[in-house]
C-alpha cells in the first residue's frame, strides 16, 4: 500500500493480514451478514460492501480469531462478479434461441466453483491424502463425468492446496472451452448451436459437491457455508434470474447466498420461472448506505475509527483533529458569529434553545457575510474533520480517496516522508477538486457570461442535460436558501408533493444511478402516506458553497416546479427572505422542513 | 511493410480499385459524407450504408444518410441499434455473409464515423473471412477539429459512461489467479478513462498516449490533454504500471507498441481503444492474436452531437489483407 496511510486497495486484492489490519467493526449492526440465511447486501458504490465481505472470509477470520480453518463458525467464499467476466455480450446470442438458462447457469456454476477452489488452494487445511483421494475418485470425478466432462483428471495430491489448485485449473479450462463455444455462435459460416461440453448446475453440482467437501478432514464440521456474490448487479438479467432461482431453492442453513449489489441496480427479483423472490421469505435485506447516510452520528464515529486506525498503522501518533485542523482564522470568525447569536438570542432568537440557533445560523451567516458575490463566498474553506467526514456523504471510499490525495499533496510525492498534519488549504483544495471532478466527469461545466456552475440548456432533449439542469437548480436554490434570512437555511433535499411523471422519474433515476442523488422516503405533507425524498450528495457542497455539517432540512416541490427547473436549469423556486413574500414562497415555511 | 497511404481526399480514387463494394457508416458527424461524396460512383457496384436507428441519433444523422444515399444510388441500408451489441453484430454478420455468398472479392470501407465497437466487430468478421476477400481497402478521414468552437480547455466529445461491456468477438479469457491489467489508448476523453478505472478496478493500469496525430491541428489539444493525463495519472500511482506512446495514424507501429506491453506477461489484459479508428484497428489485431486480451467498450451517456467534429482534407488508405498477413500468427 506504499507510504500513504489512506491508500485504497481493492478489498479483493488485500491479503488476510492487510485486511485484518484494516478491519474496523463497521458492521456489528448487520448480524444477518454472518448468520445462516440468504441475504441481499445493498449500498451505494464505495460504501464498504466489498470490505465487509473481505473481512468475513475464512483467511481473515482465521487470522483475527487465531483459529484453524476447521474451528471457524462457517466457511465463506467470495465470488466477485466483474463487469465483463460473466456477463459476456456473446451470451445474448443464446437468448430466445438455444437453452439460454441452462448454458448461463453452467457458466455461472463453473465461475462459482472456480473461485471457491482458488480460495481453498490458498487456505491452510489439515490434509488427509487418503480421504481426499477417496472424495475425488469416488465422488467428484463421477459427478463431473456424469455432467459430461470427458477430459483426463490430473490431480496433484501432494497437499490440500495443490489438490484444490488442480480443481481450480480444471474449472478454469472449462471456462476457456465455454468461451470458445460462445465465439463459435457468432462467427462461423453456418450457425451451429450444437453443444458437447459438460453442463453443471447449482442443485445438481455445487450443492452436493460442497456438502461432500465440508465433510473432508480439516473443514469446519456441521457448519454453514456462505457464498458471497459480490457486485451481482453486474450480472445480466438472465443470470440474475438464475441466481434468484438458486436463492429460492432453500439450501440454507447448509449453504447461504450473500448477494451484494448497488442500490437499485440489481436487474430483477424474478426467478427463471418468473416467480418473485421476496423478503423475508426468501432473503433478508441489509442496506448499508441507508444506515450510514441517515444516521450521521454513526457514520461519523465509524469514519473517525477508520481514519484513526489508518494513522496508527502508519505510526502517525497525532490526534485526528490535529492531523486535519480547521482553518483557524475562519474558525475564529465563526466563533464570533456564534457569540453574536448567543448575545442576541433573547431579542432575536428563533429556535427553542440558543444552541439550536447557533447550530443553524452561525456557519450560514459566516458564508453570507463573506461577500456580496458568490465568488467571495467561494473563499469558504472546507477543512477540519467535521467538514471532511460530512462531505463524504456516508461513502467510505470517498473519504479515503480524499484523505489519500491530501496526504499525497502534503508529502509532495516524496515516498517515506513523514506528514504530521494536512494543512487547511490542502484539505480545502482536495475537497473542492474531488467535488468538481465527480460532477464535471458526468455533466458539462458552465461557461460564458452567466457563470452557471453547470452548463444549463433551455428545454434540453436528453436526460443528461435535464439532470444537469436539475442539479444546477438544486445547488443554486440551496445556496440561496443558505444565505437568505429564512428560518431554516441548511437544505440539501427535495421532497415531492405529488407523484413524479415519467420524465422526472427518469431524471431522478439517472441522478441516483450516478450517485448525485440519494433516494429515500418520508411522510407526505398530509400525513397519510409516504413520498419521495431526493438528497443532493453532500460532496457537492463546495461546488455550490453549502454547509454540509449538522442538521439538514428539505424542501417540498411540486411536479410543475420541478419540470420548470428541469427545463430552465435556473432555480427550483424563487426564494425570499421571509416566509410570506408571495404565494409560491409561502410554501417554504418551517413546516416544509423535516429532520432527515 | 503494410500498404498505408495518405493523401488529400480529392485524390482518393487513385488508390481505389476499378470496381468494388462500398461500406460506410452514416452518423451525426458531417465527416460521414466526406469520403462518399468524393468517390467515383460508377466504380461502386453497390453501397451498404450502416445506420443507427435509435430515434434521437437517427434524427441527427438523417442529413448524412440522405446525402450519401442520394449520391450513391445503388445503396442499401443496414439498420442497427448501437446500444445493443448483438444488433450490431447480427447486422454486420449478415452483411459479410451476403458478400461471401455473392462472391464479392473487393470491398472498400470508410471507417471514419463507425463507432469503435462496430468497427471492432467488423474487423473480427473480416478477419474470420479473410481467405475469401482479395482486397479490403480501409479509408479514414480524420477530423480537422474536434469539439468545434471550443478551446482545448472546454473541449468535450462525450459525457459520462453509462456502462462498460466487452466487445463481441473479443471476450478473451479472464483467469481469476492472474492480475487484471487495463490498457487504455487515450484520446480526448479523460472522463471515460476515469470511469473505466473506477468500474473495472484493475490491478495494473497502463496508459497509451497518442502521438503522430492524423492532422497537425490536433497538436495543441493533444499537448493540453497530455498535461491533463499527467495530472490524472497521479490519482492512480498505486496501480500505474507504465505509460507508452502510440501512433494515432500508423497502425503497424501501434501494433508493435501494444505487443511490447503485452508479450511475456501472464496477466489478464483488458484493452480499451479511445483514440482514432486507426489505432482501434491496431487493438483488434493485437486481441485477435492473444486470447488473454479482452477488448471493452465504455458506452457514454451523451455525445457532443452538435459539434463533435469537422472533417479534414486528408484520407488514410490501408490495405487490411496486408495487415492481417503481416500480423496474425
Amino acid at each position: 500500500m506504499g507510504n500513504n496511510p489512506f491508500a485504497i486497495v481493492s478489498p479483493e486484492y488485500l491479503n488476510a493480514e492487510q485486511a485484518n489490519q484494516l478491519f474496523v467493526d463497521l458492521y456489528s449492526d448487520y448480524p444477518e451478514v454472518t448468520r445462516a440465511g440468504n441475504t441481499f447486501i445493498t449500498g451505494a458504490r464505495g460504501c464498504g460492501k466489498s470490505m465487509l465481505i473481505r473481512c468475513s472470509l475464512s483467511d481473515v477470520l482465521m487470522m483475527r480469531e487465531q483459529k484453524k480453518f476447521s474451528e471457524l463458525p462457517f466457511a465463506a467464499f467470495c465470488i466477485p462478479i466483474k463487469k465483463t467476466s460473466l456477463n459476456l455480450q456473446e451470451l445474448q446470442s443464446l437468448e430466445n434461441k438455444h437453452a439460454p438458462y441452462m448454458l448461463n447457469e453452467h457458466f455461472m456454476a463453473i465461475h462459482v466453483m472456480m473461485y471457491i477452489f482458488l480460495q481453498l488452494s490458498k487456505i491452510p487445511i489439515e490434509y488427509n491424502e487418503r480421504k481426499y483421494k477417496d472424495f475425488i475418485c469416488n465422488f467428484y470425478e463421477k459427478k463431473l463425468k456424469g455432467a459430461g466432462y470427458r477430459e483426463e483428471f490430473q490431480i496433484d495430491y501432494s497437499s490440500s492446496n495443490s489438490l484444490f489448485y488442480s480443481l481450480y485449473t480444471q474449472m478454469s479450462n472449462m471456462v476457456d472451452d465455454f468461451v470458445l463455444y460462445l465465439n463459435r455462435l457468432l462467427f462461423v459460416d453456418k450457425l451451429d448451436y450444437s453443444y458437447d461440453l459438460p453442463i453443471i448446475s447449482f442443485t445438481r453440482f455445487i450443492v452436493p459437491v460442497l456438502e461432500q467437501i465440508m465433510a473432508l478432514p480439516g473443514f469446519p464440521k456441521s457448519k454453514p457455508i456462505f457464498i458471497f456474490i459480490d457486485d451481482a448487479d453486474n450480472l445480466s438479467e438472465i443470470q440474475a434470474r438464475i441466481l434468484n432461482t438458486w436463492l429460492a431453492s432453500r439450501t440454507q442453513p447448509m449453504i447461504s447466498l450473500k448477494i451484494s449489489t448497488q442500490i437499485g441496480s440489481y436487474k430483477t427479483f424474478l426467478t427463471s420461472n418468473k416467480i418473485l423472490i421476496e423478503a423475508p421469505h426468501d432473503y433478508q435485506e441489509v442496506n448499508i448506505s441507508y444506515l450510514l447516510t441517515n444516521k450521521n452520528e454513526d457514520f461519523y464515529k465509524k469514519a473517525v475509527n477508520i481514519l484513526e486506525k489508518r494513522l496508527s498503522i502508519a505510526l502517525i501518533n497525532v490526534p485526528l483533529n490535529q492531523f486535519f485542523p480547521v482553518d483557524e482564522q475562519q474558525q475564529l470568525k465563526i466563533q464570533e458569529e456564534e457569540q453574536r447569536i448567543k448575545e442576541n438570542y433573547e431579542i432575536a432568537g428563533r429556535g427553542y434553545r440558543v444552541n439550536d440557533d447557533v447550530r443553524r445560523y452561525a456557519i450560514p451567516n459566516y458564508i453570507r457575510d463573506l461577500g456580496g458575490k458568490r465568488k467571495s463566498r467561494y473563499t469558504y474553506k472546507y477543512a477540519g474533520l467535521d467538514n471532511i467526514i460530512h462531505l463524504s456523504s456516508g461513502i467510505i471510499r470517498y473519504l479515503l480517496d480524499a484523505t489519500g490525495k491530501m496526504y499525497d499533496y502534503a508529502s509532495n510525492g516524496v515516498v517515506n516522508s513523514s506528514v504530521a498534519q494536512i494543512s487547511p488549504s490542502i484539505q480545502n483544495r482536495v475537497m473542492r477538486e474531488k467535488a468538481n471532478e465527480y460532477l464535471f466527469n458526468e455533466l458539462r461545466k458552465g461557461k460564458g457570461s452567466n457563470k452557471e456552475i453547470l452548463a444549463v440548456s433551455s428545454n434540453p432533449d436528453n436526460l443528461t442535460d435535464k439532470l444537469a439542469n436539475l442539479i444546477n437548480a438544486m445547488g443554486s436554490t440551496f445556496h440561496e436558501i443558505l444565505i437568505s434570512d429564512r428560518a431554516e437555511r441548511k437544505v440539501f433535499s427535495i421532497a415531492l408533493s405529488n407523484n413524479p411523471d415519467d420524465e422526472l422519474m427518469q431524471v431522478f433515476n439517472l441522478g441516483v444511478r450516478l450517485g448525485f442523488l440519494h433516494e429515500s422516503f418520508i411522510g407526505n405533507k398530509d400525513g397519510n402516506g409516504k413520498t419521495y425524498l431526493y438528497v443532493l450528495n453532500r460532496c457537492f457542497a463546495p461546488v455550490f458553497t453549502l454547509d454540509p455539517t449538522g442538521f439538514q432540512g428539505y424542501l417540498f416541490m411540486t411536479n410543475e416546479d420541478l419540470k420548470k427547473a428541469v427545463r430552465s436549469g435556473k432555480y427550483l423556486r424563487k426564494i425570499g427572505n421571509n416566509n410570506d413574500d408571495d404565494d409560491e414562497v409561502k410554501q417554504l415555511t418551517l413546516d416544509d422542513f423535516w429532520e432527515e | 511493410m503494410c500498404n498505408i497511404d495518405r493523401d488529400t481526399i480529392q485524390k482518393i480514387n487513385c488508390y481505389l480499385p476499378s470496381s468494388y463494394i462500398f461500406i460506410c457508416f452514416s452518423s451525426f458527424e458531417s465527416r460521414s459524407t466526406s469520403i462518399p461524396l468524393c468517390l467515383e460512383k460508377q466504380r461502386i457496384r453497390k453501397a451498404y450504408v450502416i445506420r443507427n436507428m435509435e430515434s434521437d441519433i437517427m434524427i441527427q444523422s438523417q442529413y448524412s444518410f440522405d446525402t450519401i444515399c442520394e449520391y450513391i444510388e445503388a445503396s442499401e441500408t443496414i439498420e442497427i441499434n448501437i446500444s445493443k451489441s448483438l444488433s450490431i453484430a447480427n447486422a454486420i454478420i449478415e452483411l459479410i455473409s451476403n458478400l461471401v455468398i455473392a462472391n464479392e472479392k473487393t470491398i472498400v470501407i470508410d471507417i471514419s464515423t463507425f463507432t469503435h465497437e462496430a468497427l471492432l466487430i467488423l474487423i473480427k468478421l473480416l478477419y474470420d473471412n479473410r481467405e475469401h476477400f482479395q482486397t479490403i481497402k480501409i479509408l479514414y478521414n480524420g477530423a480537422k477539429q474536434y469539439s468545434i468552437g471550443d478551446t482545448p480547455e472546454e473541449m468535450w466529445l462525450s459525457k459520462g459512461c453509462r456502462d462498460i461491456r466487452n466487445v463481441l468477438g473479443y471476450a478473451g479469457v479472464i483467469k481469476p489467479n492472474l492480475n487484471n491489467h487495463l490498457i487504455i489508448l487515450t484520446g480526448f476523453e479523460i472522463e471515460r478513462a476515469t470511469k473505466l478505472v473506477e468500474l473495472l478496478d484493475p490491478d495494473y493500469l497502463t496508459l497509451g498516449e497518442g502521438v503522430e496525430p492524423t492532422e497537425s491541428e490536433h497538436i495543441e489539444a493533444m499537448s493540453r490533454f497530455k498535461e491533463k493525463f499527467a495530472d490524472w495519472k497521479n490519482n492512480y500511482n498505486n496501480i500505474l504500471a507504465e505509460s507508452f506512446e502510440f501512433s494515432c495514424r500508423d497502425v503497424q507501429t501501434t501494433i508493435t507498441k501494444l505487443d511490447k506491453v503485452i508479450n511475456g506477461k501472464e496477466e489478464n489484459f483488458i484493452l480499451v481503444p479511445l483514440n482514432t479508428k486507426l489505432s482501434t484497428i491496431a487493438t483488434a489485431i493485437v486481441a485477435l492474436n492473444n486470447r488473454k486480451v479482452q477488448i471493452c467498450y465504455p458506452i457514454p451517456e451523451l455525445y457532443n452531437v452538435k459539434n463533435y467534429s469537422e472533417p479534414s482534407e486528408h484520407v488514410t488508405i490501408l490495405n487490411l489483407i496486408d495487415l492481417f498477413e503481416k500480423n496474425i500468427k
